[in-house]
């Protein structure tokens, strides 16, 4: 997990845990996310969440499009 | 005639997941990670493919079936600097990405520190997506762990970190130019005034150290949904052992027989560098002495000690923290 602890003149340290989805995102998405507030920290986690999932099913997709299904083998003669 | 294929140049772009095997996308301009060595990629499956038996009516094999489960591993060498300006979530420590996935957890205090502490499952453990380039090659990994890390220096040097690393390749390497890749240009701190400090005896003289994590990952089960490799999970039990290479001093001053035989749970602290934000210090407070032997530096006295970091409690992960400031 990562944590950013803020100091703020005047203002007692803010800690805020960040999760995955977000510290995956970047700086610019990490600051955004420990700058929220709260409730839009939660919304911004939900779409976060979101756009992995939908790439995490494109990705898999794809895994198994690309996944080669073997023929039956053919039946052998007997050579006896 | 083609143009000599080399080895000359590599590079490696690594970013933490948001989540396992979710994978990413690397930008080098933002994701570069500084190797030294060559990132040799070694690949491997979970089934070679190769078929059971022998063919029924000839002494002969059958041909094989396509192999399964293809994973990549790599070893990361790279030297460690801090940001070298005010920490934030874009000014790292050059190792933030690897000690990351390699099982350490960060907290960042806006502008003044990194640090770093080994992760906790509760809290979740962070992943990788790698495009290591080499030999005019892409190879990509995602679901990379860190299966530990050895961050190792000697006195008067900047120090290292190596990170054995290993991870689902679901696609062959390609053929892929290396990229302009963007790299940090703060210099290494060195080990200079290394204020090493075991058993609160200070101003010891440090040779040499080496801090190990050892992690044991084990392959997941194999992933029946997308048939690739199922990827890898930490195992159950981690280890911290620090090697130092100290000058000795009188044992009424330090006695490291004494405390391996009484294990003694003492806290050791040691520093590389002195400029602000391009440093860092390494401390446990839960050391446990395991091995003393005597060593000479041409006529000086030497001891090489290995010390296992442990926990304080039975809960907190606690047993060693890297910080830079």
């Amino acid at each position: 997990m990562l944590t950013v602890t803020l100091k703020e003149k005047n203002k007692p340290d803010r800690t805020v845990e960040v999760p995955l989805e977000i510290e995956a995102a970047g700086g610019a998405a990490i600051d955004a996310y420990v700058a929220a507030t709260p409730s839009a920290r939660t919304t911004q986690l939900a779409t976060a969440r979101a756009g992995v999932a939908a790439r995490a099913k494109a990705h898999d997709d794809a895994l198994k499009a690309a996944l080669v299904v073997s023929a039956p083998d053919a039946p052998t003669t007997s050579q006896e | 005639m083609s143009a000599t294929k080399t080895n000359i140049r590599w590079g490696v772009l690594g970013m933490i997941e948001a989540s396992y095997g979710a994978g990413g996308t690397l930008v080098p301009a933002t994701h570069g990670i500084r190797v030294h060595e060559d990132p040799a990629v070694t690949l491997a499956h979970t089934y070679d493919g190769r078929r059971a038996g022998k063919q029924p009516a000839t002494q002969g094999a059958a041909i094989n079936v396509a192999p399964s489960g293809r994973s990549g591993s790599l070893s990361a060498v790279q030297e460690v600097h801090g940001g070298g300006a005010a920490y934030s979530t874009t000014v790292l420590p050059s190792l933030h990405t690897l000690l990351r996935i390699a099982g350490m957890e960060a907290a960042l205090v806006a502008s003044t520190s990194y640090a770093y502490t080994p992760s906790s499952e509760a809290t979740g453990f962070a992943s990788g997506a790698f495009e290591v380039y080499r030999r005019s090659q892409m190879y990509a990994l995602k679901g990379v762990y860190g299966d530990g890390f050895t961050l190792s220096g000697e006195a008067g040097r900047p120090s290292i970190l190596t990170v054995p690393l290993m991870g689902q390749m679901p696609t062959l390497p390609t053929d892929v130019a290396l990229p302009a890749i963007t790299y940090p240009s703060v210099l290494p701190p060195k080990a200079l005034a290394m204020a090493a400090a075991i058993n609160a005896v200070s101003a010891l003289r440090c040779r040499s150290y080496s801090l190990e994590m050892t992690r044991n990952l084990a392959p997941r089960v194999f992933d029946t949904s997308t048939g690739v490799h199922g990827g890898f999970t930490p195992g159950a039990e981690r280890e911290f052992r620090l090697q130092m290479t100290i000058e000795a001093v009188a044992l009424a001053t330090l006695n490291p027989f004494s405390l391996r035989d009484l294990q003694t749970v003492i806290p050791v602290t040691f520093g590389v560098g002195a400029t602000a934000l391009n440093k860092f210090v390494v401390s446990a407070a839960n050391a446990q002495i395991e091995d003393v032997v005597e060593g000479n530096e041409g006529p000086v006295a030497t001891w090489d000690l290995t010390l296992a970091l442990k926990t304080s409690t039975p809960s907190l992960n606690d047993e060693v923290s890297i910080l830079f400031n």
